[in-house]
C-alpha cells in the first residue's frame, strides 16, 4: 500500500511529518521560556518558528498530497486519509493566520490563541496518520508477497523461541 | 546505500548472539501477566490509546534535535547567548523524550522474533549511541562550544539512520501496525463447521472465505473471531479462553470475544469480529461490515 513517493523504499512522507511537528512542538517550548527568558528574543523566536514550521509542513504536504492520489487504500482508509489531509490543510492555514497575527504583536491574546488552536488540531491530524499507517497499513510494503489472509509467508511463523 | 545496510543486518548471526542474551530478562521486565506491570505494558504498548506509543514520542527526540541543528546554523549566522540557548534547550527536550522512548522501545523490541529483532537492535544502538552524544554534546556545552555544537550534529548523523531503521520496522516489517486488517468481508452467512464438532470454552479452527477464524462456544452462545491476532498475527485457535475473553499464545493480547476489542496489549488494533448462528447443524458466521474497524 505504498504510493509513489518513496525513498530507499520507505514513503517520504512520515519522514518529513518530523519538520513541521518539530517546529510547532518548539513554539511551545520557545512560548514557556518567553515567560522568564529574555523579551527581546524568545517571542520573535516563536514567530519564525511558526514561519518554518509552514515551510516544512507544505513540503510534507506536497509528498502527502502524492500518496494521497497515488498510494492503493480500501475506502475506510481512504476516508480516514481524507480527514487527514484536510485537518493538516486547516493546520497551515490557522499558522499562517497566527504569524501574521504575532508578525505584528509576537506576544498578542490573538496570536496564542490561534498558535494552541493550530497545535491541537496538529495532534489530532497526526493521529489520523499514525491511524492510517499502524491500523490501515498504508505506506507499508511487507518484504514478502502477501498471501490471501494479508500476511507474508515469515510472519505467519511461529517465532523462533518462546518464554 | 540505506537498502544495504539493511541487508547487512537483518540476517546478521552477531545480531541474534546478543539479542538472545538482552531480550529474555526483557521479556519478564515486561511480560506480566497481572496487576500494575500489565496497566504498564499496556501504557507502553499504546493499548491504551489504540495506536503503538513509541512512534509518537519518537517525535519529541526526532523534533528537538532537529531544532538543535537548525539553532545552531543560525547561531553561526547570528552568533549570540540567544540561539545557542534555544539548542541547548532543544537538545535538553529531546533527551527527555528519547529516555521515554528507549523504554517503549524495549518494551516493543523485547516481543520481536527474526529479521524485525535484529533490525530492531540495531535500531536501539544506533539511538542509544545519539542519546549519549547528545548528552556528551550538553555536557561540553560550557567548556568547549565547537564541542558541543560537533557533537550534536555527529548525534543527529546517527539518530538519522536509526531513524531509517525505525521506518523501515514499520513500513518493511510492519512492526507495530495492525495484522488484522481485513478487507472485501462478506457479508452473507456461510456455513464454516459443524455444530456438534465445537466443545465448551475450546477454541477451534475453521475456515471462512479463505480466512482463518476461531469459533468458541460459551454455554448457549457461539462467538467468531479472525484467527490471526492484530498484534503479529499469532494463532488465536491456540489461544486460551479467559471468561468472555481469548488469550493469544504468542505474547499474551487479550480481546473480547464478544466485540473483538482489545482487553490486553501488546496489540493495539482490535480483532475482527463475526456474527454466529446455527443453522441446519452447521456453525455459519457472516460479518457486518465489508471492512474490519
Amino acid at each position: 500500500m505504498q504510493g509513489k513517493a518513496t525513498l530507499a523504499d520507505h514513503p517520504i512522507h512520515p519522514m518529513l511529518v518530523a519538520f513541521p511537528i518539530g517546529f510547532f512542538g518548539a513554539v511551545l517550548v520557545s512560548d514557556v521560556i518567553s515567560i522568564w527568558g529574555n523579551p527581546g528574543f524568545w517571542p520573535h523566536m516563536s514567530v519564525w518558528l511558526i514561519a518554518f514550521g509552514v515551510v516544512g509542513a507544505l513540503i510534507a504536504a506536497l509528498f502527502g498530497f502524492v500518496d494521497y492520489f497515488t498510494a492503493p487504500m480500501p475506502a475506510a482508509a481512504k476516508r480516514t486519509a481524507t480527514t487527514h489531509m484536510i485537518l493538516n490543510l486547516i493546520v497551515v492555514a490557522i499558522y499562517i493566520a497566527a504569524f501574521f497575527v504575532r508578525y505584528g504583536n509576537p506576544i498578542s491574546t490573538l496570536g496564542y490563541v490561534l498558535t494552541y488552536i493550530g497545535l491541537g488540531t496538529l495532534v489530532v491530524s497526526g493521529w489520523y496518520g499514525g491511524h492510517l499507517v499502524y491500523v490501515g497499513l498504508v505506506g507499508t510494503k511487507p518484504a514478502k508477497e502477501t498471501t490471501v489472509e494479508g500476511r507474508s509467508a515469515e510472519t505467519m511463523r511461529a517465532p523462533a523461541q518462546r518464554s | 546505500m540505506m537498502q544495504q545496510l539493511v541487508k547487512a543486518i537483518q540476517d546478521q548471526p552477531l545480531a541474534d548472539r546478543i539479542a538472545d542474551i538482552v531480550q529474555p530478562p526483557a521479556r519478564r521486565a515486561f511480560r506480566q501477566t497481572s496487576g500494575a506491570g500489565r496497566t504498564l505494558k499496556n501504557i507502553l504498548s499504546g493499548t491504551s490509546i489504540g495506536h503503538p506509543l513509541h512512534p509518537i514520542l519518537k517525535d519529541v527526540p526526532v523534533g528537538g534535535w532537529t531544532m538543535a541543528a537548525v539553532f545552531d546554523a543560525l547561531a553561526v549566522v547570528a552568533p549570540g547567548k540567544d540561539f545557542e540557548r534555544a539548542a541547548d534547550v532543544s537538545i535538553l527536550t529531546g533527551l527527555a523524550g528519547a529516555v521515554a522512548s528507549a523504554v517503549t522501545g524495549l518494551s516493543d523490541w523485547s516481543d520481536t522474533t527474526g529479521r524485525a529483532r535484529r533490525i530492531g537492535e540495531v535500531h536501539a544502538i544506533l539511538n542509544v549511541t545519539a542519546t549519549a552524544l547528545y548528552a556528551a554534546a550538553l555536557l561540553a556545552r560550557k567548556d568547549s562550544r565547537t564541542s558541543r555544537v560537533a557533537l550534536a550534529y555527529g548525534g543527529y548523523g546517527i539518530m538519522l539512520l536509526g531513524a531509517y531503521l525505525g521506518g523501515h520496522l514499520v513500513f518493511a516489517q510492519q512492526t507495530g501496525v495492525n495484522h488484522a486488517a481485513k478487507t472485501h468481508l462478506p457479508l452473507e452467512f456461510r456455513p464454516v463447521l459443524p455444530a456438534g464438532e465445537l466443545k465448551e470454552n475450546e477454541p477451534q479452527r475453521a475456515d471462512y472465505n479463505g480466512m482463518p477464524v476461531v469459533l468458541v462456544r460459551r454455554g448457549e452462545r457461539i462467538h467468531a473471531l479472525y484467527a490471526r491476532c492484530a498484534h503479529q498475527a499469532g494463532p488465536l485457535e491456540k489461544g486460551s479462553v479467559e471468561g468472555d475473553s481469548i488469550r493469544c499464545p504468542w505474547h499474551g493480547s487479550r480481546f473480547s470475544l464478544e466485540g473483538g476489542a482489545v482487553l490486553e496489549g501488546p496489540a493495539t488494533s482490535p480483532q475482527p469480529c463475526f456474527e454466529t448462528r446455527v443453522a441446519a447443524g452447521m456453525i455459519e458466521i457472516r460479518s457486518r461490515e465489508r471492512e474490519s474497524p
